[in-house]
């Protein structure tokens, strides 16, 4: 946790300090995708993330977090998003491109 | 200086709720038991109250900071401190439990014996809860993907601290409820940063607590022996000191539900209002701890209402049951604000079908693998064989007074847990899924009040003092064939006891 919290710490820096911003990932195998999630949210509270393989909602929200363990994932999960920055170790800041 | 202002956030409610808890209690024995009682109740009682006024201020106000917190804490607690030693001073001392005697006894040097090996063992929980900590810092999943979660964004949202009730987070249970991240919340407020160690000071708190509550909880009721034996139980149980230390809300939820119990035995005769309030309090924060605290009253109303039938003082039950909800209701008035205004429906309650609820319900197989899963549970996790072996040992033996209370207390734990049983049976959730990830947290749960209704039913093992045993021995030797002034044998097993020591709270029923 202290390990993923530290992952953050730079894109904390830009994000907004409270409200509700997207998630993205790549796909993880069993539950490492909840879990990763679970990690993201606990390390951005108090704002809130939604995962937008789980929840559709998260697609109104401009502001995503990208957290890529292995590789950047295809148009299926990157659908309407542009990278902003890299922060590194994975970490993306992305935008939801106006349709 | 943070470990200090920690401590200082926590001495403020722990110490006013010892001081208040006697007020509510009959006077005091003056036991090591009697002492205990009141310190592990009062602290837990005091950090349930902090919970509560720190959501009422956070409600109120948009920031909230430890120099708006601590005047408000100070002026508080020291308030109802002051008042609860005045009104303690005037009161005349009550019928409060002594130590029972019975057929069985044990030299004196068993009791210290055994005396000594619980605090060692009370303070092997607190190590092993350190150690625990020390591998899992942030604690279990549940702990901060749910509770911890929650206590950041009371303690960081600022004047959007609501936002932790989000549906958006339908995911980590909003509707829980908020005991648990008010106190880690709190305590975030008075050192100004969410320090990771701050919940794991608060779970090992509650362990050891429920350790010290049962203990001497038993030891009042039925002697210090029975006490010990008690915490040792527990002390002893390796999934209740892991679920203690992953900073659940099991163990605090279990807590007060203990409480509750053994403030409802001890609260046996009509004059004791004021121990049926604090009951109340207590079953009212287990509500405030976790969603289960409605069923614990549900628990608690049914075997009231079914002991009220058969009751002859029917309208003294009704006005003691007055006094229960009376002490409820600071905590159910805030769990009703926060369930009404806050946060959205629970989510087993938004799966509900009741058509596939009842397609589970005529299903058997659930039943089987329901039952299996709380034998397992049961025999390997909690050792209850081991129970089962004392009562062989030893029997049954309720005291005739305490009959209608210790039935009482079954008949709630039973509904209890009748009732978590049918919640498996229910679920919308896949079964073994849900078994795995939370059956054992919920005979947690269960397992102190479960040991307390079982050492309450037990024959007690009494313990002899070197007087006793030269009496005995004379006694036997001289073959006198008259008995000892004060002392008869015991028909039963031939054993000696003293006469006239019959204990109960308030006398028979």
């Amino acid at each position: 946790m202290t390990l993923y919290e530290a992952r953050y710490d730079e894109i904390r820096k830009v994000l907004p300090r409270h409200g509700v911003i997207g998630y993205v990932s790549d796909p993880k195998e069993n539950n490492e995708d909840r879990l990763a999630w679970a990690f993201t949210q606990y390390s951005l509270s108090p704002l809130i993330v939604i995962d937008r393989s789980v929840n559709p909602k998260a697609f109104e929200y401009p502001i995503v977090v990208g957290n890529f363990h292995r590789a950047i994932p295809g148009n299926d999960r990157m659908r309407g998003l542009s990278f902003v920055r890299d922060f590194g170790k994975g970490v993306f800041l992305l935008h939801k491109v106006s349709e | 200086m943070i470990f200090l202002v920690t401590f200082l956030s926590f001495l403020l409610p722990v110490v006013a709720g010892t001081l208040c808890v006697p007020s509510f209690l009959p006077a005091g024995t003056g036991t090591i038991a009697d002492r205990g009682f009141r310190i592990s109740l009062g602290a837990g009682i005091g950090l349930g109250a902090a919970s509560l006024t720190y959501f009422f201020l956070r409600s109120c106000s948009a920031g909230l900071s430890a120099a708006g917190l601590f005047p408000f804490d100070a002026v508080l607690f020291s308030s109802l401190a002051y008042l609860a030693v005045r009104t303690a001073e005037k009161r005349s001392p009550d019928s409060f439990p002594e130590e029972s005697t019975a057929p069985v006894t044990v030299p004196r040097w068993v009791l210290l014996t055994l005396g000594g090996f619980f605090f060692v063992l009370a303070a092997g929980a607190i190590l092993t809860g350190v150690f625990l900590t020390s591998d899992r810092p942030h604690g279990g999943w549940d702990a901060w993907a749910i509770w911890n979660l929650r206590a950041r964004f009371i303690f960081l949202g600022g004047e959007f601290w609501r936002d932790a009730f989000s549906p958006l987070l339908s995911e980590i249970h909003p509707d829980y409820p908020l005991l648990l991240p008010g106190l880690v919340a709190r305590g975030w407020t008075y050192i100004g940063r969410d320090a990771v160690f701050l919940p794991a000071v608060v779970a090992v708190f509650f362990t050891v607590s429920t350790i010290g509550l049962l203990a001497s909880a038993v030891a009042l009721l039925r002697g210090p022996l029975q006490g010990i034996l008690a915490g040792i139980a527990l002390a002893c149980t390796p999934i209740f000191l892991r679920h203690g230390a992953s900073q659940y809300a099991d163990v605090p939820f279990g807590y007060y539900m203990l409480s509750t119990f053994a403030l409802l035995h001890l609260a046996k005769s009509p004059e004791n209002r004021r121990v049926m309030l604090l009951a109340g309090f207590t079953a009212g924060l287990g509500c405030w701890t976790k969603n289960e605290g409605v069923i614990l009253l549900v628990g608690l109303a049914a075997g009231w209402f079914v002991y009220s039938l058969f009751s002859s003082a029917r309208r003294q039950e009704v006005r003691r049951a007055g006094w229960f909800i009376t002490g409820a209701l600071p905590p159910l008035v805030a769990l009703a604000y926060f369930k009404l205004a806050l946060v959205p429906p629970n989510d087993m309650v938004n799966e509900f079908d009741m058509a596939a609820v009842f397609h589970r319900i005529a299903d058997p197989a659930r039943y089987l693998e329901v039952a299996a899963a709380v034998a397992r549970e049961a025999i390997f996790q909690l050792h209850l064989p081991l129970l089962a072996a004392y009562l062989l040992f030893l029997g049954v033996s309720i005291r005739k007074g305490e009959r209608g209370a210790v039935l009482r207390l079954w008949g709630s734990l039973s509904l209890i847990f009748a009732a978590y049983f049918f919640v498996y049976v229910i679920t919308s959730k896949p079964l073994a899924w849900h078994l795995d990830t939370s059956l054992s947290r919920l005979m947690t749960q269960l397992y102190p009040s479960l040991l307390l209704s079982f050492f309450l039913t037990a024959t007690a093992v009494a313990v002899r003092s070197e007087d006793d045993i030269r009496a005995t021995t004379a006694a036997d030797s001289g073959r006198m064939g008259k008995r000892i002034p004060g002392r008869k044998k015991s028909r039963k097993r031939g054993r000696t006891v003293k006469e006239g020591s019959s204990m109960s709270p308030g006398g028979e029923e």
